[in-house]
């Protein structure tokens, strides 16, 4: 019954090796790096400025600085919480510099109406129902302050739990499920009258 | 009058609550790929927002990101190391520079500047300053001689 247990490698440890053999100068361990973790810059990045050429060039800019960098992490988070800290940065500055509004506040009541905000322009006849909700929800998506979008990806596409987006803002967690709550309850005021009870 | 508010928000805290568990069980479900738990439509519309929220953007970094980034990092290092280590120059010069214009200034004002000044005050400054100096002492010697763990992966 007690045969051998496989023995898997701790992420973190994996982790601390490519941090070690990148600042080693190991030959493409900072390729690795990148190709580890290019998927949650890009998503962090792109939901914020929306420009995926403006966003491939903060990706770039993002990563050199992790190279820069790396030698002052000192593994107190994840890898992943660090490199992602990072891509926020430097798309927050990039959207300051660009002078975006960058959220709404939370305790603003409702904020910016959505349903109001997204284009009524869709063809109900020639579109299938699930086609059509999606295509609206993506529309009421883009329509969010960049905060409000990156913290819906970070949660739902990228699964991280609340703490680790947390450590990325710089936010509270309070504060991060009061703007999850109140913009989920936004995204479902939009489909309220296009999909009715019918859903 | 007053417990009528606090009824009013019990009831919205209550209501808010409620929602939120209807958004979390919607994730739930649509990452486990279950069928709805709930049956009304704002469960139905929360998986709907749940399921495009979990949808990869269209657009993509080149398949190529990593080994450009890679190259570009590396041929850029040089450049880092050279502005860094003329960082760390001038700051050691500027730091030896008022260490000395400091010393200077004692020995040449400093018993004139001693004079009008309580006896005591002078050896409690001395004492705080020998205790200061000891203090950093002891700090860079560990760093020296490897006793900080965090410089272990630099």
């Amino acid at each position: 019954m007690s045969g051998p247990r496989p023995v898997f490698p701790c992420p973190d440890q994996d982790d601390r090796a490519l941090v070690e053999a990148v600042l080693a100068g190991a030959p493409g361990a900072f390729e690795r790096l990148v190709r580890q973790y290019q998927g949650l810059c890009w998503h962090i990045v792109l939901r914020m400025v929306r420009h995926p050429e403006d966003a491939r060039e903060l990706c770039q800019e993002a990563f050199l600085r992790v190279h820069q960098y790396l030698h002052q992490y000192r593994h107190d988070a994840a890898l992943k919480s660090w490199i992602g800290q990072v891509a926020y940065s430097v798309a927050k500055r990039h959207l300051e510099r660009k002078r975006i509004l960058f959220a709404d506040n939370p305790e603003d009541g409702e904020g910016l109406s959505l349903a109001e905000s997204v284009a009524d322009d869709f063809d109900l006849e020639s579109a299938s129902a699930d086609a059509q909700v999606s295509s609206h929800l993506h529309a009421a998506i883009d329509a969010l302050p960049p905060l409000q979008r990156t913290l819906l990806t970070l949660y739902h596409l990228e699964e991280l739990p609340i703490g680790e987006i947390s450590r990325i803002t710089g936010l509270a967690e309070g504060t991060i499920k009061s703007h999850l709550f109140r913009t989920r309850k936004q995204l479902r005021d939009v489909l309220e009258p296009r999909i009715g009870v019918a859903a | 009058m007053n417990v009528r508010n606090k009824d009013r928000q019990n009831e919205a805290e209550r209501l808010d609550e409620r929602e939120w568990q209807a958004q979390e069980q919607a994730l739930r479900d649509e990452r486990l790929g279950v069928a709805a738990s709930g049956s009304d439509a704002p469960d139905a519309h929360y998986r709907a927002i749940a399921r495009v929220l979990r949808e990869p953007p269209a657009e993509s970094l080149p398949a190529d990101f990593a080994r450009q980034v890679a190259g570009l990092a590396k041929a850029k290092a040089p450049l880092v190391r050279d502005a860094t280590r003329f960082e760390r120059i001038m700051l050691n010069v500027l730091g030896a520079a008022l260490v000395l214009s400091g010393v200077a200034a004692i020995a040449m004002y400093g018993s004139q500047a001693v004079a009008g000044v309580d006896v005591r005050i002078v050896q409690w400054g001395s004492a705080l300053a020998a205790c200061a100096v000891l203090s950093w002492s002891f700090d860079w010697a560990r760093r020296q001689f490897g006793g900080d763990d965090r410089l272990h992966h630099v």
